[in-house]
């Protein structure tokens, strides 16, 4: 009775942001059709010439699809896994810092990398990576030869992974230092009384208690694994590292320049939606059969 | 005693190490916004040769002057601060009232997993701009606050996010409400909304800085420049020299006092100032203990 | 109060209108007898200097066109450029097309006329454009109305690029001179010259800091764009990324061809002795312009208007730097070689259905008779401000192909005798601009003069000689595989220049391109320019 009764209030509190997201989400996916068509915006969505799978074949066939794949997989799950564990790193020593004040500020400071954009970004990593640059400097302090970090198909990827993580930490740091708040203060308390280790406290109580968060960002970046930072790449790349930068987002970026590729760009969309779903899909039945875990 | 002694000390020690750590860490995030700041301030002449390091050179103010000049930005600043309020006052309102009934067991509640996986597909697929433009048009929100607002307001990342977070509460609690007789609506109020104080304030960052921040919505679904949020408002503020009219002097010194770089180092400073606002602010909620520790008491 | 001034306005028109007419007025400037609305659909000009109580949609440029037209601009959107296709293709999708609506994209030229959604406007052209507009496009002969014309019909309003913005070298004249050394004229007193200026370092920048050529990215093959290498290309008899037509009629891609890699295996060698920028492949715009701004560097390409921009702030920095332009470097024969601009690309279309099809026509005579200075009562809208042009409701830029190097003729024939007398409103502002730097020294009139009269004198010399080049609209095969030829076209140029292919490979980089597509944009080009 009682819970018939709660089960009804949950419809009730569930009913405005599912309008809102039939609205907005669910009635414009309608659209996908793009992906399949020869869009013409003169023709509209629906008058556009039906074209079956070719922008998928087109997709394939590229003489260089294989290493835009490679490139952005490669990219991509490399900036997944620092996401990850870099974030979780930095929120287990702000945890360590007893003064409120310094916590503060580093938390705040950290944050804000993630409000520059790449525009402007791209021209001081630029500067910092030319041949006179600090990191160059650096490199001939310790009888290295200067390198041009961004014109080589050596270092591309590995600044691309390394600005990327040092611009977004901040961002996952807030959601871990979130959820180390949720864990249960007496546990921290019978732990020093049984005279744990600093080391043995993070292992046994911090890690387990903010597990699921991980699990979670972990997951829900699956949705990223064809995203290897269109922006990011834009700014830096040049032709000469094609062979290693070239992602999918900007070739078809490239292609739109001029004529708006609309069928094709809903086409790689749909391509990583399809991707993304099944590894999320996946993910979600391995941790509930081997952990017993539902992630969402 | 010794022993103990010992162990404060290593305690010390490593927590030197890793103060340096955050230190530097801190200081390699502050270096580009720092030297940002003072490009926004110096002389475009001098910005233009690459020379401003982290002090301003001929300190000026003329490129916020610059952002400032137009009857607009009042506008689209007032605009962008109805667009936050809003956004986030209808954002939390969804993602409390969504992540709420997911949170619960399938016992508890026999269709979530239908709903929770409707929510995880509306996450991952999308089909681009031109019908979701569409549906906004046909809506008839085009070239108004709402479009700004409606089509963001729930965010299934953050509904997932917060969830999670709802979850880490122990059930007793909230059994111990309801054998006092709380309905739903009630355990959400008086339980879990006090217990999740630090995943609200996360959540409600999330949501303003994603409002305030976005631009490229206003660029889309607005038809004039006068309904412009303050975002887009900036975004477009670009110092177009065009060199084929440029005829006289004065004309060409104002433009030479502002331009692309030490406008867009301004545009970025603006960009970041709620969070500099309310950030410190809202981190008082990250403050380990405070809420749980106000529940036990 | 601008809809109650209207009316008034409006009235009094109404009174003025019969006299005008009866005065037999040319049909290009008659006022409509009723209010007409016309709305809109253009790009955001940005800040053009409008005062506070004045936007983009309510000031007295919009006033005046509806004073003396009795039309009412309103804005269906304002846009801006960065997405500005995107918003066309949105309002083409929806349907919801502004009375007028400027295009920039041939590829949607294309696609609307091919789904009837605009007017034709054969005929209204020669009907209802002043005599002023009227020179302008009959002096481009077919090119003036070529780019909208489909099948003997015309579909727009095209604007008209004025031409000689090519690039040319820009030198450190102080440096030259400080150093004994004279100016350059062949390729090799060029590169000499900047091998002089690395090793002797005038600037005083530090040993091995100097800069020898500046260039950009790009490299080559972007028309009025300053940091390309195009001159040196043009030496060697080539013309990257420019469909050129050769003495047989038919029409080549410049990037494939021998000469081509002649010019690479050269500035190879340039590249490797480290006289072309090391770091060029990796500068953004911005650090380009630091090159020259900070005097790290003393050449450079670039078109006439350097001295606007960017290089005014070099002055600042050091007023003592003397940039000047020379026209180098020459070919055997002693000509400059270079090719010539796409004339027109932005066009203005006119809504199916839309009643009045030659308002727009209208308004471009009057905007044009405000904008050129005809009309003195419009410099007392706002007279303390330099509101840009771009501010009149249709942006459609129209100059005479040599207008730049004519005006340069006409100021300097004027500053030769100091009587200003007979030039046009715009010219005698760059008259006396010139006259400050001259007589007075005033170092912000120096950008003026240089660009206005020496510069673009300069660009108007006998011995340019321009090559037949063409720009072809998209065909189907480049929506499709011209991302991919760019691609390996682009890392190809690099790869070379930086040492990092042989210039051999370059004979495999061009069966490369002719077999991933390049033959059949070869062979549709050729087709569509009837070969």
């Amino acid at each position: 009775m009682r819970n018939r009764k709660a089960i009804a209030a949950y419809h009730l509190m569930l009913i405005p942001g599912f309008v809102l997201l039939i609205l907005f989400s669910i009635i414009p996916m309608s659209g996908i059709v793009i992906a399949f068509e020869k869009f013409v915006p003169a023709k509209g969505i629906w008058g556009s010439k039906w074209i079956g799978m070719k922008n998928f074949e087109y997709m394939f066939s590229l003489p260089d699809s294989r290493s835009i794949f490679t490139n952005t997989l490669v990219i991509a799950v490399s900036k997944i896994l620092c996401q990850l564990i870099v974030p979780v790193f930095v929120a287990l020593m702000l945890g360590e810092i007893r003064s409120v004040w310094f916590k503060r500020t580093v938390q705040t400071v950290i944050y804000l990398p993630h409000f520059l954009s790449w525009v402007v970004l791209g021209g001081i990593i630029t500067n910092m990576c030319s041949l006179d640059g600090i990191v160059n400097r650096m490199v001939m302090v310790f009888g290295g030869q200067p390198i041009m970090f961004l014109a080589s198909n050596a270092w591309f990827r590995k600044v691309i992974i390394l600005t990327d993580t040092w611009k977004e930490f901040g961002f996952g740091t807030v959601i871990y230092m979130a959820a180390m708040t949720g864990i249960d203060e007496t546990l921290y308390e019978s732990a020093q009384i049984d005279g744990a280790t600093r080391m043995q406290r993070i292992w046994y109580i911090t890690l387990p208690g903010i597990l699921s968060t991980i699990v979670l960002m972990a997951t829900l970046s699956l949705g990223n694994v064809l995203n290897a930072g269109f922006e990011q790449i834009l700014t830096l790349y040049n032709p000469l590292v094609y062979q290693t930068g070239d992602i999918l987002d900007t070739y078809v970026y490239r292609m739109g320049i001029e004529n708006a590729q609309y069928g094709l760009a809903t086409a790689v969309g749909l391509l990583k939606s399809v991707l993304s779903m099944i590894l999320i899909i996946l993910s979600y039945y391995m941790a509930g059969r081997f952990a017993n875990y539902s992630i969402f | 005693m010794t022993h103990h002694r010992s162990r404060f000390l290593t305690a010390l020690r490593m927590n030197w190490w890793i103060a340096l750590i955050l230190l530097l860490l801190a200081f390699s995030c502050l270096l580009p916004i720092l030297n940002t700041v003072a490009i926004s301030l110096s002389n475009q002449a001098y910005a233009a040769t690459g020379r401003v390091g982290l002090i301003p050179v001929e300190f000026t103010l003329s490129s916020y002057e610059k952002l400032m000049a137009e009857a607009t930005f009042g506008r689209a600043f007032l605009i962008s601060v109805l667009r936050v309020l809003l956004g986030v006052a209808l954002g939390m309102l969804t993602t409390i009232l969504t992540a709420y009934p997911l949170s619960k067991s399938t016992r508890a509640f026999p269709l979530r997993n239908a709903y929770m996986w409707f929510l995880v597909f509306t996450m991952i697929f999308n089909a681009g701009t031109i019908p979701w433009y569409m549906q906004i048009r046909n809506l008839g929100l085009l070239n108004t606050l709402w479009a700004l607002v409606l089509p963001c307001a729930v965010s299934s990342y953050n509904i997932i996010l917060m969830m999670n977070f709802f979850r880490g509460i122990p059930r007793e609690i909230e059994e111990a409400a309801i054998m006092d007789g709380a309905g739903a609506w009630r355990v959400l109020l008086q339980v879990y909304l006090p217990l999740s104080l630090p995943s609200l304030a996360t959540i409600a960052l999330f949501i303003l800085v994603q409002h305030w921040n976005n631009f490229y919505d206003g660029l889309i679904l607005m038809n004039k420049p006068s309904n412009y949020p303050l975002q887009t408002y900036i975004y477009q503020l670009t110092v177009r020299i065009d060199p084929s009219t440029i005829s006289d002097a004065e004309t060409l010194r104002e433009a030479l006092k502002v331009s692309g770089l030490t406008l867009n180092a301004s545009k970025l400073v603006v960009s970041m100032v709620p969070v500099m606002v309310v950030y410190p602010f809202l981190q008082r909620y990250f403050v380990k203990g405070l809420t749980l520790g106000a529940v036990k008491g | 109060m601008r809809k109650l001034l209207c009316l008034i306005v409006a009235l009094m028109m109404m009174l003025g209108c019969a006299q005008a007419l009866a005065a037999g007025d040319d049909v290009a400037f008659a006022p409509y007898e009723e209010r007409i609305s016309m709305t809109v659909g253009r790009a955001n000009p940005g800040s053009v200097d409008l005062p506070e109580d004045a936007d983009i949609e309510h000031n007295k440029y919009l006033d005046y066109i509806c004073d003396k037209l009795n039309i009412d601009v309103t804005y269906d959107w304002i846009a801006e450029p960065s997405t500005y296709n995107q918003k066309v293709n949105l309002a083409i999708t929806s349907g919801d097309l502004p009375d007028v609506m400027i295009v920039t994209n041939k590829g949607q030229l294309q696609q609307l006329v091919e789904n009837d959604l605009i007017e034709d406007l054969t005929g209204l052209a020669d009907q209802y454009f002043s005599d002023y507009i009227l020179d302008i496009y009959n002096s481009y002969a077919d090119k003036g109305l070529g780019s909208c014309t489909f099948d003997g019909k015309v579909y727009a309003i095209p604007n008209l690029e004025a031409g000689y913005s090519y690039s040319y070298l820009w030198v450190r004249k102080d440096w030259v001179d400080a150093l004994g050394a004279k100016m350059p004229t062949t390729l090799d007193e060029v590169v000499e010259l900047a091998r002089l200026f690395m090793e002797k370092d005038p600037g005083g920048n530090g040993e091995g800091n100097t800069i020898g050529i500046a260039v950009n990215t790009r490299v080559a093959g972007v028309y009025n764009n300053l940091g390309n290498i195009d001159p040196i290309f043009h030496t060697f008899g080539s013309f990257p990324r420019q469909w050129i037509r050769g003495e047989d009629g038919k029409l080549t891609y410049g990037t494939v061809t021998e000469e081509t890699k002649n010019a690479l295996a050269y500035v190879a060698q340039l590249y490797k002795e480290g006289v072309l920028d090391p770091e060029f492949v990796v500068r953004t715009g911005d650090d380009f312009n630091a090159l020259l701004l900070s005097g790290r560097c003393g050449i450079f390409f670039g078109p006439w208007w350097m001295p606007d921009w960017p290089l005014p702030s070099a002055k600042v920095n050091n007023p003592d730097c003397d940039w000047v332009p020379v026209l180098a470097p020459l070919s055997d024969d002693g000509n400059f070689y270079a090719y010539k601009q796409d004339e027109s690309t932005t066009w203005a279309v006119v809504r199916k259905g839309y009643e009045h099809p030659e308002a727009p026509f209208k308004v471009l005579n009057q905007t044009y008779i405000g904008m050129r200075g005809f009309d003195p009562s419009v410099r007392e809208f706002y007279p303390d401000r330099n509101v840009l042009w771009t501010v009149y409701p249709l942006p459609i830029l129209l100059n005479y192909d040599d207008e730049n190097v004519q005006a340069a003729k006409l100021i300097q024939a004027a500053l030769d005798t100091r009587n200003p007398e007979g030039l046009d409103p715009q010219n005698t502002n760059f008259y006396e601009s010139s006259v400050k730097w001259l007589d007075d020294g005033d170092i912000d009139s120096w950008h003026t003069y240089t660009s206005r009269v020496t510069a673009s004198m300069l660009a108007g010399s006998e011995n340019v000689k321009f090559v037949d080049n063409v720009y072809p609209a998209r065909t189907d095969t480049m929506d499709l595989k011209l991302t991919q030829l760019e691609k390996i076209e682009d890392e190809t140029i690099l790869k070379i220049i930086m040492n990092e292919m042989p210039v051999d490979e370059f004979d495999s980089f061009v069966t490369n391109w002719y077999a991933q597509g390049g033959q059949e944009i070869t062979d549709e080009v050729n087709e569509m320019y009837g070969n």
